[in-house]
């Protein structure tokens, strides 16, 4: 009886956590199937007419759908944002990207540091770190945009990629760091004894072994860049360096908006990252599952 | 080959003294072991000869030459450790040759020197397997084998079998002993475990709290403990110790328990003895003989508990009322019973002596 109602409890349970999780997807998915017309129109079943891939077909082409073509059509609804979407995820890949190896690249080596070895200062310097992100981003962003605007970096990906790896650089030490102390400390001794300099020791040992944790927070630095909004707009200049978050806040602003086109774009900016995150996160988990599991 | 000096050896952990004081000669192809309770620095003293703690005060020399200014990997030794350290993400072969490796050595040289410690330990169908995918023992064979590659002076070993199950346990000692005839290297070995100190080590240190308390062949410890301690920590099950005063009468000296004057034993006139001051008494449990009836020479005693092991029996006793239970061992199986009665014959040929310090009064 008990396990019957934990059973019915799951299911509940599971089908809210999918509802909202996954309803949103599925709303874009089919409201951008779905013409305006049929959409903004409650006499009308949803399929009345079939699929239609007008929206897809504007984003990528430009070809304007055939019902906003005819005489008293409002064509303002059809925001040229839209148009910018496929460029923009070019732009927010490059930037994400950027931003993750960089983070990497930066991060890793000093979780490392930070984990396994003894300076002076080092406490001092964990602790700042670890407050750095409780600043409040908003506070930040005129002396940023200032000194980015000396070195000529507003208005580039170059700027965002910088402003957008140091704030996740903070989380990315902290877990790595983590991870790093994790391991055995017998086995970086025995590196030492195996002639392995600190870098070496770093490179053949600690970076093999750390792996799944550092794709699990490069995925983590990837995100958190590819979601920002705030320092993209106002470090992007034109549509060439604008990334997908700033394109898509434009395209919502307008109260007048083509919904399916609006449904199309959304759902064109998810898709790439769900991709990534669900091939990333198999590799992440497989990962950390087997280090957990001591042989 | 290389021989082992420690000049009066000190570590310590901010306030706590971890090694005091240590002065020691290990000869070359010499096997000794460290033994002592959790926490009296046996490991810190051996880490202390690999470099990977720094020395407080004294000075470490292997095969004569100081060691303060030499790196860890210099040093001609290498290191078996308790967990094994073996690197996850390399297969056996690599895991071997990687010391080896990382100093340059050409890789047809390197796969030599690796097959041919695979063969003097029996590894070879393991070559191209991850730690993971081998059993405790393997492992720990493999991590023998990766410091057998390194053709070190000393071989240091830090607890090498405390994670493996009796019966592995047993056959990789055999294995380290044979190990130690074939490559004829000094080893210096860590253990807490008495049986791996007595069965492996041309000499024991035994240590507690930082210091030696004895050192010396493995029987020559077991028989002539130098104080309370030693005698305490070897030996399995624990030697006895009864707290009793000595007077002279004409037999002998005899010996007596504080409170109600039983008399333990008689033995030949000890002059050494301090009369009338209290002493302890020291006697394994195999010294002790059992006797159904009652004669000049034995003590009274209830049994409490009785063990059977199966080749031998324990029993737990009580002499009057004093609180502390004596060990008793038979050989074989036993036929009595808790709370039976029985006469117990103190051998006075095997008894030790200790006095209120806990150091041994010699005759």
């Amino acid at each position: 009886m008990q396990a019957g109602r934990n059973h019915l409890a799951t299911i509940v349970f599971a089908s809210l956590i999918l509802a909202f999780s996954g309803g949103p997807v599925l709303l874009s998915l089919i409201g951008s199937l779905v013409p305006d017309r049929i959409l903004l129109d409650s006499s009308k079943s949803l399929f009345a007419e079939g699929l239609n891939f007008e929206g897809y077909r504007y984003v990528f082409t430009g070809e304007l759908p055939a019902s906003y073509l005819a005489e008293n059509a409002n064509r303002a609804m059809i925001s040229d944002a839209a148009r910018q979407v496929p460029y923009s995820l070019v732009n927010s890949g490059i930037i994400a990207l950027s931003s993750m190896i960089l983070n990497l690249l930066l991060g890793a080596p000093a979780a490392f540091v930070f984990a396994r070895y003894v300076f002076p200062g080092k406490k001092v310097s964990f602790l700042f770190l670890i407050l750095s992100p409780l600043v409040p981003a908003i506070a930040l962003i005129t002396p940023i945009y200032i000194m980015l605007q000396s070195f000529g970096l507003v208005g580039t990906r170059t700027g965002i990629i910088l402003v957008h790896t140091a704030k996740a650089l903070p989380f990315t030490v902290l877990i790595l760091s983590v991870f790093f102390r994790k391991m055995p400390a017998e086995l970086f001794e025995a590196a030492v004894l195996d002639h392995c300099s600190r870098f070496q020791t770093f490179v053949r040992i600690a970076l093999p072994l750390a792996l799944p944790s550092i794709g699990a927070t490069g995925l983590f630095a990837f995100m958190l860049s590819y979601s920002e909004f705030m320092f993209s707009m106002i470090l992007s200049g034109d549509a060439d360096t604008r990334p997908v978050s700033v394109v898509m806040a434009a395209l919502a602003r307008n109260t007048d908006v083509s919904w399916s086109l609006l449904n199309t774009a959304i759902f064109i900016a998810i898709v790439p990252t769900l991709v990534l995150v669900v091939l990333v996160w198999r590799f992440v988990v497989e990962g950390l599952l087997s280090g957990a599991v001591k042989g | 080959m290389a021989s082992v000096e420690l000049q009066k050896v000190g570590k310590s952990f901010g306030k706590v003294e971890a090694v005091r004081d240590v002065s020691l000669v290990i000869q070359d192809r010499e096997f000794v072991v460290f033994v002592g309770p959790s926490g009296c620095g046996k490991s810190t003293l051996l880490r202390m000869i690999a470099g990977l703690e720094e020395i407080s005060t004294g000075e470490v020399l292997i095969g004569g030459q100081p060691m303060s200014r030499v790196a860890a990997a210099d040093r001609g030794i290498a290191m078996v450790f308790q967990s094994y350290a073996l690197y996850p993400h390399m297969t056996v072969r690599e895991n071997m040759g990687f010391a080896l490796k990382m100093l340059g050595t050409p890789k047809a040289e390197v796969d030599r020197k690796v097959l041919e410690a695979v063969s003097i330990l029996q590894l070879e169908d393991l070559l191209d397997r991850r730690p993971k995918e081998l059993s405790g023992g393997q492992r720990q064979r493999v991590a023998i084998g990766r410091a057998i590659v390194r053709a070190p002076g000393v071989f240091l070993f830090d607890e090498p079998l405390s994670n493996l199950d009796a019966g592995l346990r047993a056959q990789m000692r055999v294995e380290i002993a044979r190990l130690h005839k074939q490559l004829e290297t000094t080893m210096i070995y860590v253990t807490h475990d008495q049986v791996e100190a007595m069965t492996l080590a041309d000499r024991i240190v035994i240590l507690n709290k930082g210091r030696i308390e004895q050192q010396g062949p493995p029987l020559e410890l077991y028989e002539e403990p130098a104080n309370q301690f030693v005698a305490g920590f070897l030996g399995q099950p624990r030697m006895n110790f009864i707290s009793c005063v000595a007077r002279r009468s004409a037999a002998g000296t005899e010996l007596v328990l504080p409170n109600d004057e039983t008399l333990l034993l008689t033995m030949r006139d000890e002059p050494a003895l301090p009369l009338a001051a209290p002493v302890t008494l020291g006697i394994r449990p195999d010294s002790i003989g059992v006797v159904e009836e009652a004669a000049g020479n034995t003590v009274p005693a209830r049994i409490v508990v009785v063990e059977q092991l199966g080749n031998s029996s324990l029993l737990y006793a009580r002499i009057n009322d004093n609180p502390d239970l004596v060990t008793i061992e038979q050989p074989g199986k036993s036929v009595l019973k808790a709370d039976h009665t029985i006469h117990l014959r103190l051998d006075p040929g095997r008894a030790h002596l200790f006095d209120k310090n806990g150091d041994r009064i010699r005759a």
